[in-house]
């Protein structure tokens, strides 16, 4: 009887543990930047956990068994939206859940994607620091109303975080004065950086289209080398999140350079600058501005 | 039987420790007295003058605020003292001419911090400005000080001033340092 006495004592003491932990509240996000973007606001008071693993690709995602797990354990679903999770993956696994489901980019101006004559928002809204700072308000938002207690401590961090995008952007800007105007072309393997180069004046040239999904076509991509050549395009871009091959087919075709890959979809892995938002896009500036200047 | 001694070593861990928990604080010693600072008597009037200037009707929403409405501009000046906003200027401002905040209240002998915000926007954003803060009793300067806007974050700038109970004869103001 005695030899047990140790093991009980040991489960008494860890069966007060969990009491504690089991106060921080679960907040399920879809992707890397949403993730941040919460952590950034709720700090050490949540937990946080998002879907997709950095280099992830959220069109194509699948979800898997373990997701609709943690998604059941959750207090929120803090997803990107417009249409950035493929066939709805995240809304699914929310709903399948009985859980709240709220989008970040909840107000933003969508840009809207002409393909082949169908018309879509453009998902990647993140890119433009202005944005941004609209994923932070609508995240400080929702978790004001889950965890009320801490609203005010919310707002403190939120808008600390606010500044630091406002100098992010007022350095971009400053940056990419180095590339005169006429030479601010991206040409990315899909067509995540519109909004960026709509907000520091980047013409944008994309042969994969707004989604990853489904192969390009001979001539989409015969129309890409034509535009690098008649732009005098020095430099075109791979992206973390996609297969790089299509690019550099397509830098050889054209004789220019892969000028370095560019964080899109998905933020870098834990360690790497792009681990947080703030670095992945100076990370991003810097690669552009060393391959375009 | 073993079951039954299983429960009782439980109820007896988990109980301790609660009864720890619960009781620990009640020995502390009391919280030492709130550290007290008197209200400073006169008048006092806070100054503030800058190079770059502002107006309402022109300025676009910030999208980096969190303040008010998500459509409001922000105000290009703002002090705070005590964690209470007592100036946050949203009528036009011209450059070289001096915005009041009267009838300041809290002011307390001994430091006085307030947190001063500038923000240039506009076609004034990023540029280096300069705001002069002044803050009077009893219509005599107290204070006197100057600070540049640091790029896009503007200025926000701590200035601490020091309030003797009595007020100084005049011409004993206190410089810039
Ligand atoms: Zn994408």
């Amino acid at each position: 009887m005695w030899r047990n006495l140790p093991f009980l004592v040991l489960a008494a003491c860890l069966a007060l543990v969990p009491a504690r932990a089991a106060e921080k509240k679960l907040i399920v996000c879809s992707t890397t930047q949403v993730a941040d973007f919460t952590r950034q606001v709720v700090g050490d008071r949540a937990r946080v956990a998002c879907i997709l693993a950095p280099g992830a690709d959220p069109h194509l995602y699948e979800p898997k068994p373990g997701d609709a797990k943690l998604v059941q354990q959750c207090d929120l679903v803090i997803q990107n939206g417009l249409g950035l999770e493929g066939k709805n993956w995240m809304a699914n696994l929310a709903q399948d859940a009985g859980k709240p489901v709220v989008a970040a980019t909840a107000g933003v101006k969508p840009l809207v994607l002409d393909e082949h004559g169908a018309t879509h928002d453009d998902p990647h809204a993140w890119f433009d620091p202005v944005n941004a700072a609209v994923y932070v308000k609508n995240i400080l938002e929702s978790v004001s109303k889950l965890d009320p207690d801490h609203a005010e401590e919310f707002a403190a961090r939120a808008k600390l975080y606010l500044q630091h995008l406002r100098v992010l952007d007022a350095w971009i800007k400053e940056q990419f004065n180095a590339i005169p105007k006429e030479q601010r072309i991206l040409v990315t393997s899909h067509d995540a950086f519109n909004y960026f180069c709509q907000a520091y004046g980047f013409r944008n040239q994309a042969p994969a289209g707004w989604t990853t999904e489904g192969e390009i076509t001979p001539e989409q991509r015969q129309k890409v080398v034509a535009s690098i050549a008649s732009f005098g395009v020095k430099s075109i871009f791979v992206e973390t999140s996609v297969n790089p091959k299509t690019i550099q087919d397509i830098a050889r075709d054209a004789g220019v350079k892969v000028g370095g890959e560019l964080y899109s979809d998905s933020m870098g892995p834990a360690g790497s600058a792009g681990e947080e938002y703030l670095g992945m896009m100076r990370e991003n500036v810097l690669t552009i501005l060393h391959a375009l200047k | 039987m073993r079951i039954v001694l299983a429960i009782a070593i439980w109820a007896l861990c988990v109980g301790g420790v609660r009864l720890y928990l619960a009781h620990r604080d009640e020995n502390r010693p009391a919280a030492p007295p709130a550290f007290e600072r008197r209200e400073a008597p006169g008048a006092y009037a806070l100054e503030l003058t800058t190079t770059f200037g502002w107006r309402p009707q022109s300025a676009e929403p910030d999208p980096f605020s969190l303040s008010g409405e998500p459509e409001a501009p922000t105000p290009p000046l703002r002090v705070q003292l005590d964690g209470r906003e007592i100036l946050a200027w949203t009528r036009e401002l011209k450059p070289g001419e001096p915005v009041r905040a009267a009838d300041i209240q809290g002011v307390k002998t001994g430091k006085n911090e307030f947190f001063i915000r500038a923000l240039p926007q506009g076609e004034h954003a990023g540029a280096r400005h300069a705001v002069r803060v002044r803050l009077f009793r009893d219509e005599r300067p107290l204070a006197d000080r100057t600070f540049w806007t640091e790029g896009a974050l503007g200025l926000a700038e701590t200035v601490s001033i020091e309030v003797e109970p009595e007020p100084r004869a005049p011409g004993e103001a206190e410089h810039a340092h």
